[in-house]
């Protein structure tokens, strides 16, 4: 097997390791996807001031006109999709990342202690649990929240 | 009596190099353990399959493989426990293959003596030729003596994400390992210990996947030391 | 840099995010209608408007500061972690950073004219 196979497998399947692995999976996948909607956004932002060409300060008609054709442009449910599957990666990268970088400095975690069978290692601790399911249930609310800016449905 | 079904990997780089699965009947019994289907199977059935063990009481970690698709000392896992009439035997990933379910430890090995397993005094004479012991207090112990337990299996370096593509990573057992000195009140390596691991791939590549915690067989706990040691790499050097 | 300096600067950078991150979504989301944040100009939260505020386009240039060399070291990291060959990681090395470059560089174009306009 290639290098490259091996670590799609290995990053992207996170089944049967618990779920430390499904969190380390979630947070590498929404940070990519992050980082691609952030080039994306850069580029449709600089719409504002007239698009990449423009590096002096245009009339401000011709940035209005640009804008309001980007805007029209983005007006597609396919984006607004986009971004509502964006709401969630960014609110758990966000959170999970909170939580990663507490435990990175061994907050959360449990001392070590001497094993005894059954083992139950003081890395997969409740607290630093907690915190995963807690960023799970933002970023769902955060899809919730979306959708209804997004696509009216809730009418919160 | 129940029969299971064992679909062993095959690969013999002397004879064709083709990697395979062969599949063999075996009979069980209560408590059999997978090492006792595959002896049964070197024994009765199939001589040329190669499989390393020794102990048979998940002392010697010899006898590590991928067990239905998780890293697993054969002679800890019952087959009854498995609940699956199929069981795929096969050799652990991350590690070169030697033959059938034999791996290359080299590497791991390596990686573990590169973290200095060993306590460094500054004074080496009172070390070597000392009639003295050293006292350790019971607290004391409590800081490492979670992490001395690791038996050097490779089931956590088999099943760590980061070690699969990344060759710079020194692996969960080495740093356990390294955090486990680090931690001995009778070391004092200190901040000497830790200056090489703030570097490159080594010790910052690992990502909390809690995959090596969650299948080693002696409650070693790697990730926690891991975290544990980066706290002080990041804080003290 | 060093890793270990690499690796902090990734967390300082991850709470900045947190904080500025949070008054971008708070001006298009929360403070006024999407409809009205996304117009542009007219509205308190207009798009020309949060530009022309010269402390939240100061947070939305520290945003894309962050942001890019957060995401862009995540992408060295996980490429790094792809491969490890000496030429093949001074070549990620530099693509990752001309490529942060060349986003901060034509974000802070955006903001700077932005907020002249």
């Amino acid at each position: 097997m290639s290098r490259l196979s091996i670590a799609l497998k290995t990053w992207l399947i996170p089944v049967r390791y618990g779920l430390e692995r499904w969190s380390y999976t979630l947070q590498r996948v929404s940070g990519v996807a992050i980082i691609l909607f952030f080039v994306m956004h850069i580029a449709e932002t600089g719409n504002v001031v007239g698009g990449p060409t423009v590096w002096t300060i245009p009339p401000y008609e011709y940035a209005r006109q640009v804008w309001n054709e980007t805007k029209e442009f983005l007006a597609n449910p396919i984006f607004d999709i986009g971004l509502v599957l964006l709401a969630f990666m960014i609110f758990f990268h966000t959170f999970n990342g909170i939580r990663l970088t507490l435990v990175h400095f061994g907050v959360l975690l449990e001392k070590p202690k001497r094993p005894e069978y059954p083992y139950h290692p003081g890395s997969m601790s409740k607290a630093q649990r907690a915190l995963f399911w807690l960023s799970i249930v933002l970023a769902t609310a955060a899809i919730i929240y979306s959708l209804d800016v997004f696509f009216k449905v809730l009418q919160i | 009596m129940q029969e299971v079904r064992f679909r062993v990997f095959r690969y013999d780089p002397d004879k064709d190099g083709r990697r395979s699965y062969q599949t063999y009947t075996v009979p069980t019994f209560k408590g059999m353990t997978v090492l006792q289907g595959l002896l049964h199977i070197k024994e009765k059935i199939d001589p040329t399959l190669s499989i390393r063990f020794s102990c048979r009481m998940a002392t010697c970690g010899s006898c590590g493989m991928m067990i239905n698709g998780l890293p697993r000392l054969a002679c800890y896992t019952l087959i009854e426990e498995l609940k699956t009439r199929t069981i795929t035997v096969e050799p652990l990933r991350n590690f070169p293959i030697i033959k059938d379910l034999v791996t290359d430890f080299e590497e791991f090995f390596t990686k573990h003596r590169w973290v200095k397993p060993y306590l460094i005094r500054l004074d080496t004479y009172e070390q070597e030729k000392s009639n003295v012991s050293y006292r350790q207090s019971d607290e004391e112990l409590e800081h490492y003596i979670q992490f001395a337990y690791c038996i050097k299996c490779g089931l956590c370096y088999a099943a760590c994400p980061v070690t699969a593509t990344d060759k710079e990573f020194l692996g969960p057992q080495a740093l356990a390992q390294a955090y486990r000195y680090y931690a001995d009140s009778r070391d004092e390596g200190g901040v000497d210990r830790l200056r090489p691991l703030a570097e490159g791939s080594r010790l910052l590549r690992c990502h909390f996947a809690g995959s090596c915690s969650k299948v080693c067989p002696k409650g070693v706990d790697p990730a926690l030391a891991i975290q544990l040691l980066r706290r002080e790499v990041l804080l003290r050097t | 840099m060093r890793e270990k300096t690499i690796h902090l600067l990734h967390y300082i950078t991850g709470i900045g995010i947190l904080v500025t991150g949070a008054i971008h979504l708070a001006t298009v989301f929360l403070l006024s209608p999407y409809e009205a944040s996304m117009s542009f100009d007219g509205h308190p939260f207009s798009v020309i408007s949060v530009y022309r505020n010269i402390l939240l386009a100061a947070s939305l240039q520290a945003l894309l500061i962050f942001v890019a060399f957060h995401g862009f070291n995540g992408v060295r990291t996980i490429l790094s972690e792809l491969y490890q060959g000496k030429t093949y990681l001074r070549i990620v090395n530099i693509a990752v950073t001309v490529a942060a470059l060349a986003v901060v560089i034509y974000g802070t174009r955006t903001i700077v004219i932005a907020h002249l306009l």
